[in-house]
């Protein structure tokens, strides 16, 4: 009927819950409405023999010679729509209201109990018609010695009938609630299925490439959010691609103005005639471009070497704040250029474990990045700050800053804010695996128009550490080009 | 569609208010069985025709057969009648009776006939000649104070009822009181303190009618018959036992017999069966002989006011030999009993106890007991009235005879002594003899 599926599950399981359910409820009816006539016919029928037992005591107590009772009891205790025996005590019928002769003994339980003085009933066949009747008996003393079985019989046909019908009546409600569940559950299927199919649908586009495609339909709870998350997988991997696009086309970019300054350059040297002073130019020139080539491939290597987790760490003690200071003397002829002057603030000498070479690019990295998105004649501020296990390295900057929607995405591989600048997009991403690798976090605070600060921590080595001897010495002759 | 069915639904269950009737309106009478539908059937149809209620069919008060519609075959033709008495409060004749056949499946009316009086005391077939078929025997009197019943026999010849004279009784009995083996009807008639007789009547052939045999005037004294037995009363000897009351509660008993179609008084004697109490005739040993009671003072009480005596009751049986003198000679004691008519028990002693027991002076027969041997005072049982709160600390060697909602009267015997106690009998035994009346 249903092919297999959840929604064959669905409807099964709702049927088959609020079949069990019908079923208990209507058998407990019907048990209970069963019960409900036969004891109310009996009680009508004990009810009766009690009270007209009662009425009839003064009566037994005058005819005390007991003779030509009998007619006088049916006619006493007769009661319509009931045919009523009296049976003397071993179950031999003396007479009965149906008028005819009833030459039989009665042994039925309702009799036996009724000998033991219980009043009871009993239902069953009738003899003679086969009618289903009840019969309710009961033992009466009378006058001085006798005992009297009155028995009541009355035909169960009509009764039965009523509960054959009421069955029926129970039967076809439980098959209309049945049917209006089976209706609902159906809906309730579809409105799962649909939305999965639906979803199973837009996934299989998406698995053959198609990104465009979204999942329509405003569904809820978790298909809801399922669907938006296919969705947004989608939309990002647009995106990757997209930047993978920009990071291609930056990167060809990047690899061409080298590549045409040098063929220019050996062009020209080439059919200059070789004027010493040009071609020292232009050597100087061909060297310096090749130079960026080197570091372009370096950078992409790095790159590929931190994907496959193949980069290897040569730790070993490293003096933070040498290594600033060497990086603000690196940047500082880039800096000047600018106006930009770069501070190295605190007095603290963390020295740390780790690859010294590594944290150099680490810090050559976020540092150029601020002197280049710094304004003209601009200040850019290192400090530490020494904490129990970390020392975090702030390095902040009064430049342009970067849009809050910018910073999420600016340490994504390949992303570049503004993709004509030139680089890679690697840069920051690179900084912070690097980060990550000596165990540390980078993080990023920004506001556009304010300038950035970049907050690297880094682990503090336990324990002691053995300490160069004369590093201080050295240091303090250092001369500092923020002094 | 939902809504359709749902007001659908509601409109069922508004239109069922009748949904959950009444289960006492639903009991229904059960069915007769298919032969007895039938007849039954076609006598509400023939009341209907003659515009009677159909409830009107009356029964019997007799207890011997107080089944309204009987089924005979009455002029033993192998044809089956039935014959039912119905009440026409309205008609000048206020009962009925009807004889329908069976032909075939069916029932056919024959014929009404008309009753007597405005009650149908007995309704009986016999066959007075011997020869199948069966005479209508029913009883009728004018309502309940009313002594003077009268018997009416129809006789059936196929298609026509003849109504045999009517008798006056107060009591009768139908059996074989001359030993002929031809079926009698003897009569007894009474008017209270006026007169009083019994007398017996037999169809004759030859006559074509009811002859009377004899007739025995039993004198103007009788208040009432409180009870009229008929059976054995001696080895070999019908008879007819009348327990007569005469003055409140004293009464006595006359038991007649016939010899050669004359009816003779065994016992003239009255004062040989008077008895303060009425004491009522029956066969107290179930030996199929009637015994006549008689009530005996206990030893030692014989200075006591009537209403203390503990009186035993001692039963005598007819020797069966008839005597001018001596009469009581012929009364055999059978059985000594203590019976207390008020509170509805009785302990029976064994004959060979009979005048060595008598009861202690101290005895009180509304609450203790004490029967002890008369020469040795020795105590041979004794009868109790228990409240329920003595009788659950009651010793275990006492027997109940009476348990009551609130006492408890039991017995102990000492000694081997077998006392047998009054059971509760089938009441099918009812007494032989038709009666009405105190």
């Amino acid at each position: 009927m249903i092919k297999k599926g959840i929604r064959r599950q669905i409807v099964l399981h709702y049927f088959l819950v609020v079949f069990i359910a019908l079923l208990l409820v209507e058998v407990i009816f019907l048990i209970a409405i069963r019960t409900y006539y036969y004891d109310t016919v009996y009680n009508h029928v004990s009810n009766h023999i009690r009270l007209s037992n009662e009425f009839y005591q003064p009566f037994r107590v005058t005819s005390s010679d007991n003779v030509n009772q009998l007619s006088e009891m049916v006619r006493h205790f007769e009661l319509y729509n009931t045919e009523l025996q009296i049976l003397n005590t071993s179950g031999q019928v003396l007479t009965t209201s149906a008028g005819f002769d009833l030459e039989q003994t009665i042994k039925t339980s309702d009799v036996t109990q009724a000998l033991a003085g219980d009043t009871s009933r009993w239902v069953g066949k009738q003899p003679g018609t086969g009618q289903i009747v009840m019969a309710v008996s009961q033992s009466i003393q009378n006058g001085f010695d006798q005992t009297y079985i009155l028995r009541y019989v009355t035909s169960l046909d009509l009764i039965n009938d009523r509960l054959l019908k009421l069955t029926l009546f129970a039967v076809s409600i439980g098959a209309a609630v049945l049917a209006i569940v089976l209706a609902f559950s159906i809906g309730l299927a579809n409105s799962i299925v649909k939305p999965i199919n639906n979803i199973t649908t837009v996934s299989t586009q998406m698995a053959k490439g198609k990104f465009n495609v979204r999942i329509k339909g405003d569904y809820k709870y978790e298909l809801g959010e399922l669907s938006s998350t296919l969705n947004y997988m989608a939309q990002e991997i647009v995106r990757s691609n997209q930047v993978k696009d920009d990071f291609i086309s930056s990167i060809s970019h990047e690899l061409r103005t080298p590549l045409t300054s040098i063929k220019g350059w050996s062009e020209t040297l080439d059919s200059g005639g070789y004027d010493p002073e040009e071609t020292k130019i232009g050597m100087q020139i061909i060297a310096k471009e090749t130079d960026r080539l080197i570091g372009l491939v370096e950078e992409l290597l790095d790159f590929s070497k931190l994907q496959q987790n193949e980069m290897k760490l040569v730790k070993g003690i490293v003096n933070l704040r040498e290594l600033l200071q060497e990086i603000i003397l690196n940047l500082w002829a880039k800096a000047e250029k600018k106006g930009v002057t770069i501070k190295l603030e605190s007095e603290e000498k963390p020295i740390i474990y780790g690859d010294a070479n590594r944290l150099k690019q680490v810090f050559l990295n976020i540092v150029d990045n601020a002197v280049k998105f710094s304004h003209e004649n601009g200040v850019i501020n290192l400090y530490f700050t020494m904490e129990e296990k970390f020392v975090t390295v702030t390095v902040r900057d009064y430049g342009i800053g970067i849009s809050e929607e910018h910073l999420r995405r600016v340490k994504d591989r390949f992303f570049q804010v503004n993709p004509l600048n030139g680089g890679t997009g690697l840069g920051l991403a690179i900084t912070q695996q690097l980060v990550e690798l000596h165990g540390g976090t980078m993080e990023m605070e920004s506001e556009l128009g304010h300038g950035t600060s970049v907050i690297v921590k880094l682990p503090l080595p336990e324990g002691k550490i053995p300490v160069a001897g004369g590093l201080e010495n050295g240091e303090e002759g250092m001369p500092g080009p923020t002094v | 569609m939902i809504q359709a069915l749902l007001s659908g639904l509601l409109l069922f269950l508004l239109s069922g208010c009748t949904f959950i009737q009444d289960p006492v309106s639903l009991m229904k009478k059960p069915e007769l069985p298919a032969d007895k539908a039938t007849l039954h059937g076609a006598i509400q149809t023939a009341l209907q025709k003659r515009k009677t209620d159909t409830g009107a069919i009356i029964r019997p008060r007799s207890d011997v057969d107080s089944s309204s519609i009987r089924i005979q075959d009455l002029d033993n033709d192998g044809v089956l009648e039935a014959v039912v008495f119905y009440q026409t409060p309205d008609e000048e004749v206020k009962i009925h009776g009807m004889i329908m056949q069976q032909q075939g499946d069916a029932w056919v009316k024959l014929l009404d006939f008309d009753g007597e009086g405005t009650v149908l005391e007995s309704f009986d077939f016999v066959d007075f000649t011997n020869d199948g078929k069966v005479d209508i025997v029913a009883g009728f009197s004018r309502g309940e104070e009313n002594l003077q019943n009268l018997l009416i026999v129809y006789s059936f010849s196929g298609n026509s009822l003849e109504k045999v004279a009517p008798l006056p009784y107060t009591h009768f009995n139908i059996g074989d009181l001359n030993g002929d083996k031809i079926k009698d009807i003897t009569v007894v008639y009474l008017q209270q303190k006026e007169l009083s007789y019994v007398s017996t009547y037999q169809y004759d052939k030859f006559e074509e009618a009811f002859v009377e045999l004899d007739k025995l005037d039993l004198g103007p004294n009788i208040e009432s018959y409180y009870n009229v037995v008929a059976g054995k009363v001696a080895k070999n000897k019908e008879g007819i036992i009348l327990d007569a009351s005469v003055i409140s509660n004293s009464s006595y008993s006359k038991l007649i017999i016939m010899e050669d179609n004359k009816f003779v008084d065994i016992l003239q004697d009255e004062l040989l069966t008077f008895k303060e109490l009425p004491i009522e005739s029956e066969d107290v040993n179930d030996d199929g002989t009637l015994e006549i009671g008689l009530l005996e003072r206990p030893a030692g009480w014989e200075d006591r006011l009537f209403e203390e005596i503990p009186y035993f009751t001692t039963y005598y049986q007819w020797d069966g030999e008839i005597r001018e003198v001596n009469e009581n000679e012929g009364l055999q004691f059978v059985l000594q009993r203590y019976y207390d008519i008020n509170n509805h028990f009785y302990l029976d002693f064994p004959a060979d106890l009979y005048n060595q027991i008598t009861i202690t002076p101290e005895s009180n027969k509304d609450s203790y007991l004490n029967f002890v041997m008369i020469d040795s005072g020795e105590s041979v049982a004794e009868i109790k009235f228990f409240t329920m709160a003595q009788w659950a600390e009651a010793e275990s060697d006492w027997e109940i005879l009476v348990k009551e909602k609130s006492r408890v009267i039991a017995y102990r015997s000492h000694g081997d002594l077998k006392l047998s106690k009054k059971e509760n009998k089938p009441s099918n035994n009812v007494a032989p003899i038709e009666r009405k009346g105190n």
